[in-house]
């Protein structure tokens, strides 16, 4: 009880404490703040992005709390025997049809449902949503989705061709999850399904998993709702490791500022300890008061984070409005743990100082950093390995070890800070005065200074991976082939048409053309360049083929290849030189038929598609047109008389979204790079703020060390120059061993991700963000001291202890 | 060489405004070592601040070598603090991160003197203190006699003509308080001016003149039968 008692009347001096010094107490509620708000922001907006467990429950079922499929001869008509009577039922079968319509063919995704079974309260409703019109009733109607709706030119109340059997189109039906797919939706009249039939069953929750496990055992397919859809481990993974690194970086600078509120505080504890507080309570005590700090600043981040949340969820589909409890959970608690982790060593160092000391408020000498710099050179080794594991080990954990390695070198570096800063003290002689005071004081006081360094180390590390990503995907991308001419703009949508003729009207055109790509039997038929050869050396590779009419030939530039084309010849778009003729393949390994390849090379080398075919040819050589890889129906390609410049994509951009139907997209090769570069750029612009900030706030804290030494300089006769003087120099040279060290801890892990890239990354160096790392940000922070030294006061006369 | 004509000095304003020194004048000619004595919060160590050019009366002039301190900006009271005058600490006031010959010849260093020319005089200082064979230690790695030995010859390290110690033997023992007084006296043979702040009567006597202030005025004053002497308290006048 007196150990309770005591306790509580340290947290009380403490937790007034934090009160007295709002400033020290605001710096570390809103550093705790931010990452909480950036995990509870980042994971809302995941929420929004991904689907929910509930959302794959209703693609996979409905309303239904079991789908059964049939299979190990266990059938429909034996499943819906064995349900109880009170057990409600309906049949979905799933399937791919071709529909054609006015000599347009494309295929889709069949459902076919009882009628009525997307309705309000019914077992399919949310499957599928009906948008216009009326889901079919009966035999011989279908509904359509809009993209099969514009690709083939229909309206409601037409008729189109599936199966060989013409059918009224009723209704504009859509798949919630995938609104740009193509959708057909028949109604199921117990006649034999063609496709994967299943049940969807509505039965309290115990019957339905005692009957799932009753059908199981006959070897049937059961989805239990309870069991359907799962949370992606990897992405909250993800947020929570990227949410880490941002605690990490809090945690550096909390550290500082209350290794400088223990400083400071140094004669109180020294009293407190005096009168007998026990070294246990005033510990726990100033645990207290940062776990209290860390409250208020995982609340207000917790606010901040879904207030962002919110703010943005106009420019996303989907926001839901709820929040991920796991994650406000989890950022609250990581907060509170890094603040208390945060304050542990300095509150340890400042209670263990002998109370004779502590109440004679000097500076206690800084002991050996050697103990530092063994831990950081194993962390730092182990942190290497770890990285190089990853990088060439080839383990699926690879991410995972680059990422751990990357924080255990940052961990040891900075552990070995202290050393490197008490080393570089004793090598400070013949340096001016005010660089000899500010490397020694640095080395004097390195357990506090270490923090700071570690700090900035961390912030700008991240700006150096950044910088090394961009400049070996900068280095990649001169290497690539484009995706698009570069006077080319892609139109994708269901109102692609419209949209490339209102392009023809607004710029200078060349040609125009819809592509779709070569199938056979329902599968993408891909070309063997079995003798291709680029640069003299052999480069066999496949190619998915792109077919349409001549006007095509012109949009890709290769229009001396008509004859050709015209003669079913395959054209190549390629800076490779294809053989003579070239092998076609469709879902098995044989092929399904050579084909004779034109001579033409296209003036401007392309990545996709590679390959040309007469739309025309294609019933000669058995197959048909389809879905492009990219997956939109019948994209169009429209060149220009120029290159297309970002304003020119902007305003076909424009165009597009005024075209009246939703999902209309532009592309154009101006845009491809520059999203990527412009995105990266603005990560690592925020990166070097975020630097920077770290940097000001690191040295500010470490500069309350030099109040002293400034008083003593004042009165020994130092100009207010050298002063300003004395604590830039501190901030720039904390600032630039931070700098430094950040330099490896930054191209550690991109060496070890660039590895793990889908395409080869090269490693390129980005010398000009490491000069701006090594030079730039030390003179910031030196100008910036400097400024703020010089809006704040002289030494006062009290620093020093006139008696 | 220091001139106060009727000083005052208060702290805060309003009914918060506490008068800490004055209205009080005198004057110590060049050359003296005048000790200031009285009772805790008497004024001394403003009294000192004031002399120092570290703070500003509230009303009078301070004069020091004749020129008006009040006259002078922030730079030209920086170099004043440079050129003339040296302070002297109770708790030395050094600066850890230097050396001893360091902290000696930072006041020359930061006046412009060339490096090498300022560590020979910061030598010379040491040597007079007689800390010549400790110049390469840092402050911590001294004893506190050895520190206020290295304050005291910062203190008078090249043009310097005014020392002002405040209570500089107050964390010493008395062997070592006689060792720093005597050292200050004999600055003051050499034609230093000093001013020295002081509880204790046995370091008062070092000097030729003691002042003493109560409630912030000066209440008395006493001079030494011979200057030089290192004799005894002398008797409190009046």
């Amino acid at each position: 009880m007196s150990s309770w008692n005591a306790l509580r009347a340290l947290a009380r001096v403490e937790l007034r404490q934090l009160a007295w010094h709002r400033g020290r107490s605001l710096l570390v509620v809103l550093l705790i703040a931010v990452p909480v708000a950036a995990m509870v922001g980042g994971s809302a907006l995941l929420f929004v992005t991904r689907q929910t467990i509930e959302e794959q429950r209703v693609e996979a079922m409905g309303q239904a709390t079991l789908r059964m499929r049939p299979g190990g001869g266990w059938t429909m008509e034996r499943a819906l025997e064995s349900l109880p009577e009170h057990a409600r039922t309906t049949t979905v079968v799933r399937g791919t049809v071709e529909v054609i319509s006015a000599g347009r063919r494309l295929r889709a995704r069949d459902f076919r449902l009882e009628p009525h079974a997307l309705e309000p309260g019914e077992l399919a409703a949310g499957l599928l949503v009906m948008n216009a019109g009326r889901a079919p009733g009966k035999a011989g109607e279908v509904a359509l989705s809009e993209v099969l709706i514009q690709g083939l030119g229909v309206t409601l109340g037409e008729s189109v061709a599936i199966d060989g059997r013409t059918v009224l189109v009723t209704g504009r039906v859509a798949d919630p999850e995938n609104l740009n797919s193509a959708v057909v939706l028949r109604p199921y009249d117990g006649e034999g399904p063609v496709g994967r039939p299943s049940i969807l069953v509505e039965l309290p929750e115990a019957e339905a998993a005692s009957i799932a496990a009753q059908w199981e055992a006959q070897g049937a397919q059961v989805d239990l709702r309870s069991r359907t859809g799962a949370d992606d481990p990897f992405e909250a993974f993800l947020i929570f490791v990227l949410g880490s690194f941002a605690f990490f970086e809090a945690a550096l600078v909390v550290a500082a500022a209350f290794a400088v509120g223990m400083r400071r505080r140094q004669r109180e504890l020294g009293l407190l300890g005096s009168n007998g507080a026990p070294r246990s309570g005033m510990v726990a005590a100033l645990l207290v008061s940062a776990a209290a700090l860390a409250a208020v600043g995982g609340a207000l981040g917790i606010a901040v984070g879904a207030a962002c949340a919110r703010a943005l969820h106009p420019y996303l589909d989907g926001w839901t409005g709820r929040m991920n409890g796991p994650f406000v959970a989890g950022a609250f608690v990581l907060g509170i743990v890094t603040a208390v982790l945060a304050a542990t060593l300095p509150a340890c160092g400042a209670v263990r100082l002998p109370i004779r000391v502590a109440l004679s408020g000097r500076r206690p000498v800084a002991g050996s950093s050697r103990g530092w710099l063994f831990a950081g050179l194993g962390l730092g080794a182990l942190g290497v390995l770890l990285v190089l594991a990853g990088a060439f080990g080839g383990t699926r954990m690879a991410a995972l070890l680059i990422l751990s390695g990357s924080i255990l070198l940052a961990l040891g570096l900075g552990a070995a800070s202290p050393w490197i800063l008490g080393g570089l003290a004793s090598w400070a002689g013949p340096l001016p005065i005010a660089w000899r005071l500010a490397v020694r004081d640095a080395g004097r006081f390195r357990a506090r200074n270490g923090p700071a360094v570690t700090a900035v180390m961390a912030g700008l590390s991240v700006s150096v991976m950044m910088a090394a990503l961009i400049a070996s995907v900068k280095d990649l991308t001169r290497v690539l082939d484009p995706f698009l001419r570069d006077d080319v703009i892609l139109v994708e949508g269901p109102a692609a048409e419209a949209v490339a003729r209102e392009l023809e009207r607004e710029f200078t055109v060349l040609a125009a053309a819809p592509f779709q790509a070569v199938y056979c039997d329902g599968s993408l038929v891909r070309a063997h360049f079995a003798d291709a050869i680029r640069d003299g050396e052999r480069v066999p590779f496949d190619a998915w083929i792109a077919c349409g009419g001549e006007e095509l030939l012109e949009v890709f530039g290769v229009e001396a290849a008509v004859r050709d084309f015209r003669a079913g010849q395959i054209v190549t778009v390629t800076a490779e030189r294809a053989g003579a003729s070239v092998s076609l393949f469709g879902s098995g390994s044989d092929a399904i038929g050579v084909v004779p390849v034109s001579g033409s090379v296209a003036t401007q080398r392309l990545r996709e598609p590679r390959a040309l075919l007469s739309l025309d040819h294609l019933d000669a050589l058995g197959l048909h047109a389809g879905l492009p890889p990219r997956n939109s129906l019948l994209p169009w390609l429209v060149r220009l008389d120029r290159p297309v410049t970002e304003a020119m994509a902007e305003r076909a951009r424009g165009l597009a979204a005024a075209a009246g139907s939703p999902g209309n997209t532009i592309d154009a090769e101006a845009l491809r790079m520059e999203p990527i570069t412009g995105f990266y750029t603005l990560v690592l612009a925020l990166c070097i703020v975020t630097g920077l900030i770290v940097i000001f706030v690191a040295t500010a804290l470490s500069s309350v060390e030099s109040t002293e030494d400034a008083a003593i300089l004042h009165t020994v006769g130092a100009a207010p120059a050298l002063l300003r003087a004395h604590a830039a120099t501190r901030a720039g040279y904390l600032a630039f061993l931070g700098s430094a060290l950040a330099i490896p801890a930054g191209l550690m892990p991109m060496i070890g991700f660039q590895r793990l890239a889908a395409l080869s990354l090269d490693f390129v160096m980005p010398w000009r963000e490491i000069a701006i790392t090594l030079l730039v940000m030390p003179l910031v922070a030196y100008a910036g001291t400097w400024l703020v030294a010089t809006w704040r006061k002289a030494p006062r006369r009290a620093s020093i202890s006139l008696s | 060489m220091l001139a106060f004509e009727d000083v005052t000095r208060v702290h805060g304003d309003g009914e918060r405004a506490v008068r800490a020194l004055g209205p009080v004048a005198f004057e110590i000619r060049a050359g003296e070592f005048v000790a200031i004595m009285g009772p805790s919060g008497s004024g001394k160590s403003t009294l000192l601040s004031l002399a120092g050019a570290l703070d500003q009366p509230s009303d009078g002039r301070v004069h020091l070598q004749g020129q008006d301190l009040a006259t002078l900006g922030a730079a030209e009271l920086a170099a004043l603090r440079r050129r003339t005058i040296g302070f002297v600490f109770q708790d030395f006031n050094l600066l850890p991160g230097l050396t001893a010959l360091e902290n000696v010849a930072l006041p020359l260093e930061l006046d412009g003197t060339p490096g090498r020319e300022a560590r020979e005089q910061a030598n010379e200082a040491l040597a007079r203190v007689q800390l010549e064979r400790l110049t390469g230690r840092f402050p911590d790695d001294l004893s506190g006699g050895e520190r206020q030995r290295v304050a005291i010859a910062r203190a008078f390290v090249g043009p310097r003509r005014m020392l002002l110690a405040d209570e500089p033997t107050g964390a010493l023992d008395s062997v070592t308080g006689e060792l720093v007084m005597r050292l200050m006296r004999d600055q003051c043979e050499r034609g230093l001016t000093a001013v020295l702040v002081t509880h204790d009567p046995s370091h008062a006597a070092w000097a030729d003149r003691v002042l003493y202030l109560r409630d912030g005025r000066l209440v008395d004053e006493t001079c030494a039968p011979e200057t030089g002497s290192g004799s005894p308290v002398l008797p409190l006048r009046g």
